[in-house]
């Protein structure tokens, strides 16, 4: 296991999660790429935690990461709780119509 | 007394002409003619009053008090340039306003009867009224400018009453070109006046132009040169300008005998005893400074023995009552200067005060006998009103002995002084002189026969109703008349047993070139002074004595003799050229008048087409340029703003399409654009 696999993983999560946020229209479905994308800049902070030159302070990465996984939870909710209202609202969650407030 | 009330003498008058002038109209309306006519003749008077009181007063004093300066108040204060309203009475002054508001009280109460029913009465009293106040400005000023503008003033007024009858084109006419020619002799004053003040400037520190002090300052700008010649023969050259213009005097006499357009009482006063001897006075104040310039002083008795003896000649070809007189004034005025000229300036003052006296009465007269005859002028059309008017025919008469010089009428006396000093200093001009005297007497006798004596010629109707005037019209013809008989005595010369009286009253203040005194101890013996003196006398008497007869003896005796003569052919072109005064107004015309007026025409020429067509041209022009730069605004300048606003309208359209709110576009945007900047960032550094 090295430094380049683990990269590469995240650059290709990275990838797919940038490309279903800009291919879909479905808003659950950019609020899953989004998630991708973020789970992929996890991967990247443990990586180069592990493979991190100081020594001293191992931990680092994964503090990012579990804060990343915190603020992709809270993000969950409350996007999740948006997208839950427009639905209710508009009997949709297509985020190219969702245009009312366009100027 | 003199100090305090000497100021009130000009000012009364102009009071008067105030109250008159600004409530005349209602005062007539309301009061009548009488109260207006009192109220005109009662500032007059007052000053009369007071100039002949200060008179006593003055003859009271010893001879060194008796020069009055007193200042009023300041006028022009600018640096070194000092000029007060001040007046100056002495002798001098103290003759000149007595002639001044004595003959003019008198001419004023004349008026009144003359005057009688015209609707501008009122008018009429308040010009005469400013013009005695400001003859008395210019007689009593204590220095030139002070005189200007006296001098000024009593030019305005003579305009003002000759055109009195201003609805009568003719009228305006004559008061037009007695103002015209007068402006051309004050541009000679004012030149003076300069000359001097611009030397005093030069070598004083204080420029004043009070009389006394020009007269200290004399002997210093006589040392200084201008334009070749003394400054002070330049400056006095110059006042005489003005003198002959105001005085009548070759060249400027011209419009003297127009004048006589204005009422008579006007002729009387103003052209006669008063205005036109402004001149003669001017020089007998400035005396100090002719003294110094022989040369004007010959130039001036050679214009003046001209002037004398020219309009004598024309006098006696004249059929207008007042013409005749007109010219005889300028004749007489001639006389004065002539004096002036020889350095005899006593003399010239005495004729000044004599001639007042005798013409005042002769044009009162001839004004009596206009309005006699319900203004006939035409002398051919009178005659015989000895009859009707008896008292003023005699006192016309006796102005005729006194203007002929009879022996013991007061002109005997001052004009046989001033052919007495002509004869010692230039026995050329004594020529012309006693010449002029000759006519003088011949034309006045020819007046007086045509007038007083012989048949009536005219229709019958005007002779019926003729009769004497009211006694507010004759005492004053008739007390002017004894003034002209006896005023000679003031001065009788000292081979009829007299001291120069006269003279002697004026010496402290002019003194004469060489005075009769210095004249006596000089010649070889008095005894042979004498014996020319009385030569001279009898010679100018003869000669105007045989002129009368041969007036009586061509008028009454053998008028037909008088018409074979006339018809003939030299005698009849002579004539002719006199009673066109030598076809002078006809040159003038031609030489002065005409020319000036096409200059005009051309001027007003070159200004309708050239100085207006440039205007105009440029007026084209700039609208032309002013469209092609209205084009321009609208075109290029608005096109410019209006293509901008476009262009960023366009602009802010195109962008305002990334505004989709499309957050997929946007973010693949900035995901292309970073992308790019990163892959150019890997790649070029």
């Amino acid at each position: 296991m090295t430094l380049h696999s683990l990269l590469a993983v995240s650059t290709a999560l990275f990838a797919l999660g940038t490309v279903m946020f800009l291919s879909r229209k479905n808003s659950i479905a950019i609020l899953m790429g989004i998630e991708l994308i973020m789970n992929a800049a996890a991967l990247n902070f443990v990586a180069f935690g592990y493979f991190s030159p100081a020594r001293n302070n191992l931990l680092d990465g994964q503090v990012f990461a579990l804060f990343i996984i915190m603020v992709a939870v809270a993000e969950a909710v409350v996007a999740l709780g948006i997208a839950i209202a427009v639905y209710k609202e508009y009997n949709h969650v297509q985020a190219d119509r969702l245009n009312q407030l366009e100027g | 007394m003199i100090e305090t009330l000497i100021p009130l003498v000009p000012i009364l008058p102009f009071v008067g002409a105030l109250v008159l002038g600004l409530f005349g109209k209602r005062i007539q309306a309301a009061l009548g003619e009488a109260a207006t006519g009192i109220i005109g003749c009662l500032m007059p008077a007052l000053a009369a009053l007071i100039s002949f009181g200060s008179f006593f007063e003055l003859i009271g004093r010893p001879e060194s008090e008796r020069v009055v300066v007193m200042t009023l108040a300041p006028w022009v204060s600018v640096a070194e340039f000092q000029v007060s309203w001040s007046f100056l009475y002495d002798p001098l002054s103290a003759v000149m306003i007595m002639i001044i508001t004595g003959i003019g009280t008198l001419i004023h109460i004349y008026s009144m009867g003359y005057m009688t029913k015209d609707e501008s009465f009122w008018r009429f009293f308040a010009y005469i009224n400013m013009f005695l106040g400001a003859m008395l400005l210019l007689v009593l000023g204590n220095n030139l400018l002070v005189m200007f503008l006296g001098w000024e003033g009593v030019g305005l007024c003579s305009y003002l009453l000759i055109g009195f009858w201003f609805n009568v084109d003719e009228n305006a006419y004559a008061g037009r070109k007695a103002f015209i020619v007068n402006r051309v002799g004050d541009l000679g004053f004012l030149v003076g006046m300069f000359t001097l003040i611009y030397f005093s400037a030069m070598n004083f520190e204080v420029v004043t132009l009070s009389f006394g002090e020009l007269g200290g300052r004399m002997q210093v700008l006589s040392m200084y040169k201008m334009w070749g010649f003394p400054v002070l023969e330049v400056a006095a050259f110059a006042f005489f300008i003005g003198a002959m213009g105001k005085s009548a005097q070759i060249p400027l006499y011209v419009w003297l005998p127009d004048a006589m357009a204005g009422p008579t009482p006007v002729s009387a006063l103003i052209h006669a005893a008063t205005m036109v001897t402004a001149g003669v006075y001017m020089i007998g104040r400035m005396y100090f400074m002719y003294t110094m310039a022989p040369m004007t002083l010959q130039f001036i008795s050679i214009i003046a023995a001209l002037t004398c003896f020219l309009s004598a000649t024309i006098g006696m070809a004249q059929y207008d009552i007042k013409k005749v007189l007109a010219y005889s004034t300028v004749s007489q005025l001639g006389y004065m200067f002539l004096a002036m000229g020889m350095g005899a300036y006593s003399a010239g003052i005495f004729h000044l005060l004599t001639h007042a006296a005798f013409k005042a009465t002769l044009f009162m007269g001839a004004g009596a006998v206009i309005v006699a005859l319900h203004h006939e002028q035409d002398m051919r059309k009178m005659g015989g009103l000895l009859k009707k008017m008896p008292i003023t025919s005699y006192s016309f008469i006796a102005a005729t002995f006194a203007i002929m010089g009879f022996p013991g009428t007061s002109g005997f006396f001052s004009k046989d002084e001033i052919l007495e000093q002509a004869f010692e200093h230039a026995p050329a001009l004594w020529v012309f002189g006693i010449a002029a005297a000759g006519i003088t007497s011949f034309y006045m006798w020819r007046l007086v026969f045509m007038t007083f004596f012989g048949t009536y010629r005219g229709d019958d109707h005007t002779w019926e109703q003729c009769h004497e005037g009211p006694k507010r019209t004759v005492v004053p013809i008739a007390i002017l008349a004894f003034a002209a008989l006896t005023l000679g005595y003031l001065n009788i010369p000292d081979v009829l047993g007299g001291s120069y009286g006269f003279s002697q009253y004026l010496s402290p203040v002019v003194t004469d070139i060489d005075s009769h005194k210095a004249v006596v101890e000089h010649s070889a013996s008095a005894e042979d002074g004498e014996w020319v003196e009385w030569v001279l006398m009898l010679s100018s008497t003869t000669l105007s004595i045989f002129t009368a007869w041969l007036a009586y003896f061509f008028y009454i005796l053998r008028p037909d003799l008088r018409e074979s003569l006339m018809s003939g052919g030299l005698a009849r072109s002579i004539f002719k050229v006199l009673s066109e005064k030598y076809y002078v107004d006809e040159f003038y015309d031609m030489a002065i008048v005409n020319p000036l007026k096409r200059l005009f025409i051309l001027l007003y020429s070159f200004d309708r087409w050239v100085v207006d067509g440039l205007v105009n041209l440029s007026g084209y022009l700039s609208r032309g340029l002013a469209q092609i730069a209205g084009l321009f605004d609208s075109g290029i300048v608005d096109g410019v703003v209006n293509e901008l606003a476009w262009a960023s309208q366009t602009t802010g359209k195109g962008f305002s399409l990334m505004q989709s709110g499309r957050i997929q576009v946007l973010i693949a945007s900035t995901l292309i654009l970073f992308t790019g900047v990163f892959a150019l960032l890997v790649f070029y550094l």
